[in-house]
């Protein structure tokens, strides 16, 4: 051989900069990653828009990341208020009366990719009278039936894919304990200043109040919006989505009443977007809008739903160009800040946070390696973008104030082709890095309202052949219902028992 | 001049089904038409023009595993359809002499070790080689030690380690062509026979209308489908698709094709490529015989030698004259142009050093059934994104393809040292780069090749990463020494369990193609 393959030197130090729930989940993962390293996390001043610290929700992929990180399920559903959510319901995304239901995964694979398309060829051949889903998932929301599965390949659940949410504060301080456990350092001191090396990198952060400084190989911005380590770094630089998404304000409510479902609800209004999310400890309620229609409609909507006093926060759409400069890396709000849609913040973070542990850098930073880093955050950020924009794809409720500016946003050549051949061929192109699976996506635009047509393939299929598939669609949703235990019981079994 | 429909396509209510022309017989011609035909049912009226006097390509005999897919959604029976095109199980293929004379490796469909903490294997294997604590990559791989013990048995469906490889077909091309004519027949293809002697086009729109052939027939379509091999009637002289030329990142432009009968009783699960002087060389074995062929430069050796050469390199006697073949490197611009859909040899060119050519095909018919016009109309987003796809799959394949090449320490020809020393293409640069530093592929989903393969030429070619994944010096060495022994163990022992080539081949149908 005539090169050395050597280990690159590992990384002494790592400061992780907000000490929120995606801080303190960063810390977690790069100590386990790195448990020979110190991994410092100090707070930052707070900020509203950091929705990814204040939202409790994400999508499924932070499931699979908590078992890789050793947070198991089970112990957020007893410690951190954690729910299940198997579906979205879209209400009003297409007329006043619009509803529409998506979940999440590639569906039953026995029924292949291209069953939208084999579904829709069914329906408009007049054969399914109403606009049923047929998928376990709703099946399951729609009878409050769940229990997650138990890992049996054959088990009518098995397919069956979900997001959770939880109590913020609660899964914050579960995820502190377990920090603790794995030595992990907490300074509770503001960021004051940094200290740059001569090539620009960042070498330590001095603290306020006179607390010294925390020197580091390697920094990681989770400060929210406010980006207070990238906004230090020279060669940071913000590409604005303002054109692509309607919202630039939010109101998000105080915690309500406990709400036991399965589903949660995206309901367009005539001034803006209304997001509940259901929870154990309190529905969240959170409501989009432009800043240009003022939030007194917003807050009049808020109240109407059930909800009392709200904090408003201001976003600049938009992501870095690059969210890794220097020896800086940005998760989460902080590399991409946008209209808090459903867990997409929280989600997309966690998704950055696998791209680091997969490409982690060592003590020295390689450019090479730091530019594989930024193209792939890049097309992740790029595609939840389009997964927003979609949403103001679908025709909307005519004539209202929040309709005439969300008709005029521009959409990306990928949205554009994307829309383009799920309405002409049922068909959805694949995008590298796209957070969500083309199934997930093409669910979604059913459910907005954005209606498909069959491709050629599904419409040389036989009648016979798609009433086997509608069959086995009901017969799969019948199974999972007939499997499942009132999703109540079945937490009311897993929870300790009051007083013991 | 007989009446011609115009703009028939323009003017389909969507009722009647599209009629698609499907220009020549090869390999491509007959997938296509199957696929289309298979696939679209009743949307669909199709129908090959093929000539009797014009020959086929026909050398494609190795296969990537994704010919198994479409085979099988064609509702073909893999058995039947192994016993009448004289086919073999391929696991990979030897790649010999390319890093450097005397190399050998094995490129498998499949992947090496397995994943721990999120980091691929290699990174942990190189920093135990480094240590002299593990054996050569080709050990952790399924793959390779089957091939290598010339054993075979189709891959578990599940996640042991029987599941960790792949496998593709070798066969006898000019036996393929025919047994998917048949197939397709079967299914309601209408043959013609006949040689294009004039493509007329709308004068309007530009499409094409109708072929005109030699014994005064009008063949009228809606949509055409070019299978015409390298000379592109349709999509390059009728409708003007411009081509991009990369001979000079692959500048092997003719092969020197000679079938010869087996030397040896044993059938070998995977393809040999040998680098030659000036190129390099195939070894297909398939039931009955063995498929040689020089690819090679002609500004390097001329046909000549090459013929000699092939004649000289292959063991077994020959059983035909040495037949030249001729091609370039490259692709149109666009595959779907007007109303012609350009696919195989007419759509583009990249040597069959990975036995890419009949995926390219294959590539192109699925996205064809997957954007295929409604309404009787073609709208410009279907093509765009057809052409697209396409784009991106020849670019990623001609990227790794040149890598064979490019990594390399040879210098004791002056194609070597042309091949050694030419500038490559920016992606490609980039890509070995990022290795070179860090040990890492470049990540791409779409696209034929992933990061196993990458790593198996990398490795394979002697291109060694400076640095790796830094936590690979996080774990006790002595335990991953025993995990790569244990890995190893458990592969032989797998291995052992699995039937020789011939003797599965043997009991999956009832006969063998007799050995020529």
């Amino acid at each position: 051989m005539n090169h050395a393959a050597q280990p690159r030197e590992l990384p002494q130090a790592i400061l992780v900069v907000g000490d929120g729930q995606l801080g303190v989940l960063t810390a977690i993962a790069l100590r386990q990653a790195l448990p020979t390293t110190t991994v410092t996390v100090i707070p930052s001043p707070a900020d509203h828009a950091a929705f990814a610290d204040r939202i409790g929700t994400a999508m499924p992929f932070t499931n699979r990341l908590h078992d890789r990180l050793g947070i198991s399920e089970m112990d957020l559903v007893q410690r951190a208020g954690a729910s299940h959510r198997l579906v979205t319901r879209y209400r009003g995304w297409a007329s006043e009366t619009h509803e529409g239901i998506s979940g999440y995964g590639s569906g039953n694979p026995a029924l292949g990719n291209a069953f939208t398309g084999h579904f829709e060829a069914v329906r408009s051949a007049g054969q399914a009278t109403e606009a049923r889903v047929l998928t376990p998932a709703s099946a399951l929301a729609a009878t409050g039936r769940f229990c997650p599965p138990d890992g049996d390949p054959n088990s009518p659940l098995a397919t069956i894919d979900y997001a959770l949410r939880w109590n913020v504060a609660a899964y914050r301080d579960l995820l502190i304990a377990k920090a603790m456990q794995l030595g992990i350092q907490y300074a509770p001191k503001l960021p004051a200043d940094v200290q740059y090396s001569e090539q620009g990198d960042i070498v330590a952060v001095i603290l306020d109040d006179n607390a010294g400084a925390i020197t580091a190989d390697l920094f990681i911005d989770c400060s929210g919006p406010m980006r207070w380590l990238m906004s230090r770094m020279a060669g940071a630089t913000l590409d604005s989505w303002r054109e692509n998404l309607p919202c630039d304000r939010v109101l998000i409510a105080a915690p309500g009443e406990p709400v036991l479902a399965l589903e949660d609800r995206m309901t367009l209004t005539p001034h803006g977007w209304l997001n509940e999310i259901g929870g154990r400890d309190g529905v969240q309620r959170i409501f989009a809008f432009p800043a240009s229609l003022g939030s007194a409609d917003a807050e009049a909507h808020l109240i109407r739903a059930g909800a009392s006093a709200a904090i408003a926060a201001a976003i600049h759409p938009g992501a870095l160009a690059r969210p890794f400069v220097g020896n800086v890396v940005a998760l989460g709000d902080a590399a991409a800040s946008f209209e808090p849609i459903g867990g997409t913040n929280l989600d997309l973070a966690h998704r950055q946070l696998s791209l680091l542990l997969e490409l982690l850098p060592g003590r020295n930073v390689e450019p090479r390696e730091r530019e594989e880093f930024n193209r792939r955050a890049d097309l992740m950020a790029s595609s939840v973008r389009d997964w927003l924009a979609s949403h103001y794809v679908a025709p909307g409720i005519p004539g209202t104030p929040f309709t005439a500016i969300a008709s005029q946003i521009t959409c990306s050549s990928s949205l554009n082709l994307m829309i383009d051949l799920h309405r002409r061929h049922g068909r959805m192109p694949f995008f590298e890095e796209a957070p969500m699976l083309p199934s997930e996506w093409s669910a979604m635009l059913l459910a907005l309202g954005i209606s498909s047509a069959p491709s050629a393939h599904a419409l040389a299929q036989s009648a016979e052949r798609n009433r086997s598939l509608t069959q086995q669609a009901e017969n799969a949703a019948r199974a999972a219902v007939d499997a499942a235990p009132p999703y109540g019981e079945w937490l009311e079994s897993v929870l300790p028992q009051p007083g013991v | 001049m007989p009446p011609v429909e115009m703009d028939s396509f323009m003017s389909n209510s969507g009722q009647k089904p599209i009629h698609v022309i499907v220009l020549g017989g090869g390999t491509a011609g007959w997938m296509a038409a199957t696929g289309v035909a298979v696939m679209l049912g009743d949307q669909v009226r199709v129908t090959l023009v093929e000539s009797e006097d014009i020959g086929i390509v026909g050398v494609g005999e190795a296969t990537l595993p994704h010919l198994r897919s479409f085979v099988e959604s064609l509702g073909i029976n893999e058995s039947d359809f192994m016993r009448e095109t004289h086919a073999t199980y391929k696991l990979g293929i030897d790649f010999r002499d390319f890093g450097k004379i005397g190399d050998s490796y094995i490129h498998p469909f499949g992947s090496f070790g397995e994943e721990l903490a999120g980091i691929s294997f290699h990174h942990y294997w190189l920093a135990a080689q480094q240590r002299g604590d593990a054996g050569p990559i080709s050990d952790y791989s399924m793959g390779v030690a089957a091939a290598l013990a010339n054993r075979f048995r189709p891959p578990a469906n599940d996640h042991t380690l029987g599941s960790t490889y792949g496998y593709a077909y070798q066969f006898d091309a000019t036996l393929f062509g025919p047994y998917m004519r048949t197939f397709a027949l079967s299914k309601g293809v209408e043959r013609i026979e006949g040689k294009v002697i004039e493509v007329r086009k709308d004068s309007e729109t530009g499409n094409v209308t109708t072929l005109l052939l030699d014994n005064g027939q009008c063949v009228n379509g809606d949509l055409f489908v070019d299978c015409s091999g390298f000379r592109s009637m349709l999509l390059g002289e009728a409708v003007g698709a411009e081509w991009e030329d990369w001979s000079h990142w692959l500048p092997c432009d003719r092969a020197v094709a000679m079938p010869c009968a087996a030397a040896s009783e044993i059938i070998e699960p995977y393809t040999r490529a040998i680098a030659m002087p000036a190129g390099w060389r195939w070894r297909i074995p398939l039931q009955h015989r063995v498929g040689n062929g020089y690819v090679y430069a002609s500004s390097f050796i001329d046909d000549e030698k090459a013929a000699d050469a092939i004649v000289a390199a292959a063991e077994g006697t020959s059983l035909a004259d040495p037949r030249i073949l001729k091609f370039r490197a490259g692709r149109r611009k666009n595959s779907f142009v007007k109303n012609v859909i350009g696919v195989g040899l007419a759509s583009g060119f990249l040597e069959p050093l990975e036995s890419t050519s009949i995926y390219l095909a294959q590539m192109a018919i699925t996205y064809l059934i997957e954007l295929f016009p409604k309404d009787g109309k073609i709208e410009n987003a279907d093509r765009a994104e057809f052409n697209r796809l396409v784009d991106m799959e020849y670019d990623r394949i001609r990227d790794f393809l040149i890598l064979h090449y490019h990594a390399t320490t040879r210098d004791d020809s002056p194609f070597w040292d042309h091949v050694r020393t030419m500038q490559v293409p920016d992606s490609l640069a980039g890509k070995i780069e990022l290795w070179k530093r860090t040990g890492r592929v470049a990540k791409y989903s779409e696209g034929l090749f992933y990061d196993a393969s990458w790593i198996a030429v990398f490795l394979g070619q002697n291109i060694i990463p400076n640095g790796i994944d830094p936590r690979v010096s996080i774990p006790d060495p002595g335990g991953m020494a025993r995990a790569l022994s244990s890995l190893k163990h458990a592969i032989d022992m797998e291995v052992a369990t699995m039937p020789d080539h011939r003797a599965y081949l043997h009991s999956r149908s009832e006969r063998l193609a007799p050995q020529l």
